[in-house]
């Protein structure tokens, strides 16, 4: 198979663009539908201090990696879960990448290790407060990254979020109704308040197995197992269905996400909408400072849920 | 395109071993989960993920460290990885 661009031998065919690259192409087509996703969400320029959320995974990584390479300044932070063996070797993963690649870019790595500054892993830490694994994570992580960002003093955090995430969540979204979420599904949310900083997902246009294949063209060397929290997940479900219908009809995913975010822009600025019900809703945690609906935000709740089991446990 | 791809090639997942002549075979990783076979060569991509009923969507074929594309032909040499880019996060 050819590349339909020039002669070299095809790397990849992408059925939904009904089209085979070779190995530049393919990253010039990549680098473009970046390029495209941070125009037309003018989610930052050269200017701005980017801090992306790398796990070790393909999409965090190669996101950190494409940014550096189009000129934006990118640092990143890791949050060590203390999930046994998976967060031994992601972090090795992200520490040799930083070392590798990232340095030569002047950018910094932040590590927050959970089981340091929490005294507990992630795992022990929901058993604490009764909660299931990934929310508690997923509070952790928000919280963490939207602390550091904030601290240090960056413009903008990003995630590796892809098209294959967005469309399995707007479809689990959809399925069960959750409008508020569809509100907040942009791949733009701007800061609100002063606590809360902008975020984006530079990624939202590309698929998994897009950004798998960017990856190992360029030799970025992530982690492919997955954590093992992620067994079972809804989110797999969605995803497995969604691969289903694009093969049967490739761009499903792609129409299915993008048509929303098209019908979502033509409804009026949602994401002024949003951040002005934010800053309505919104005031300082009366603890940390950070911003909350509640009296008291829900991280400072869990940690504080923690703290009074591991003292009566 | 090499003869062997004519109408009833049929891929086995063991390789059938006539007395004491044992074929070779294209070694094959499959990660997520992680799992290791062998599949007589030659074969297209694209039939050895048909035969494997792996979504050509969920998967990317790397054979030594570069990409190959639905129409390439595997051979018994290859060494081959077949690799799950789905993340359930
Ligand atoms: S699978 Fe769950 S525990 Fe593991 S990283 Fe994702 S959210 Fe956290
Ligand atoms: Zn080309
Ligand atoms: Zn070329
Ligand atoms: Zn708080």
């Amino acid at each position: 198979m050819r590349c339909r661009k020039c002669t070299h031998p095809a790397v990849i065919k992408m059925p939904r663009h009904n089209i085979s690259l070779c190995k530049d192409c393919f990253t010039e087509f990549v680098h473009t539908q970046v390029r495209r996703a941070v125009k037309s969400h003018r989610m930052f320029t050269t200017d701005d201090r980017i801090l992306v959320a790398v796990s070790g995974g393909k999409d965090s990584l190669t996101l950190w990696a494409i940014l550096m390479k189009l000129g934006y300044r990118a640092d990143a932070l890791y949050v060590d879960l203390g999930i046994g063996d998976y967060s031994i070797l992601s972090r090795q993963k992200v520490q040799r990448f930083t070392d590798t690649v990232a340095a030569a870019y002047q950018a910094n790595l932040h590590v927050h290790t959970v089981e340091q500054e929490q005294g507990a892993g992630i795992r022990e830490l929901a058993t604490l407060v009764h909660r299931p694994t990934c929310a508690t994570c997923g509070t952790m992580k928000r919280y963490q990254f939207n602390r550091v960002a904030v601290e240090q003093d960056y413009d903008v955090m990003a995630t590796g979020h892809n098209l294959d995430d967005e469309a399995a969540r707007l479809l689990g979204n959809v399925l069960h109704w959750q409008t508020d979420y569809l509100d907040k599904q942009t791949p733009m949310l701007p800061a609100s308040l002063d606590g809360f900083a902008k975020k984006v997902k530079p990624l939202y246009r590309l698929t998994e197995r897009e950004i798998a294949a960017y990856a190992v063209i360029h030799q970025i060397d992530y982690i492919v197992d997955e954590c093992p929290m992620a067994k079972g997940s809804k989110m797999l479900a969605y995803k497995h269905a969604l691969n289903r219908l694009e093969a049967e009809s490739p761009g499903t995913k792609h129409t299915f996400y993008l048509t929303f975010l098209d019908r979502q822009a033509k409804q009026q600025e949602a994401t002024e909408k949003i951040a002005e019900q934010d800053r309505q809703r919104l005031h300082p945690c009366a603890t940390c400072g950070q911003p909350t609906s509640t009296e008291i935000c829900s991280y400072c709740q869990m940690m504080a849920k923690a703290v009074g089991a591991a003292q009566h446990g | 395109m090499t003869a062997a791809s004519n109408g009833s090639s049929t891929v086995h997942c063991k390789p059938a071993s006539h007395g004491l002549m044992i074929r070779p075979a294209m070694k094959v990783l499959v990660t997520n989960p992680h799992q290791e076979i062998e599949v007589p060569g030659p074969t297209r991509v694209q039939q050895l993920l048909k035969r494997l009923d792996l979504t050509p969507e969920a998967y990317l074929v790397i054979r030594g460290d570069e990409l190959v594309t639905d129409d390439t032909v595997l051979e018994d040499s290859d060494s081959i990885e077949i690799r799950s880019v789905i993340s359930g996060g």
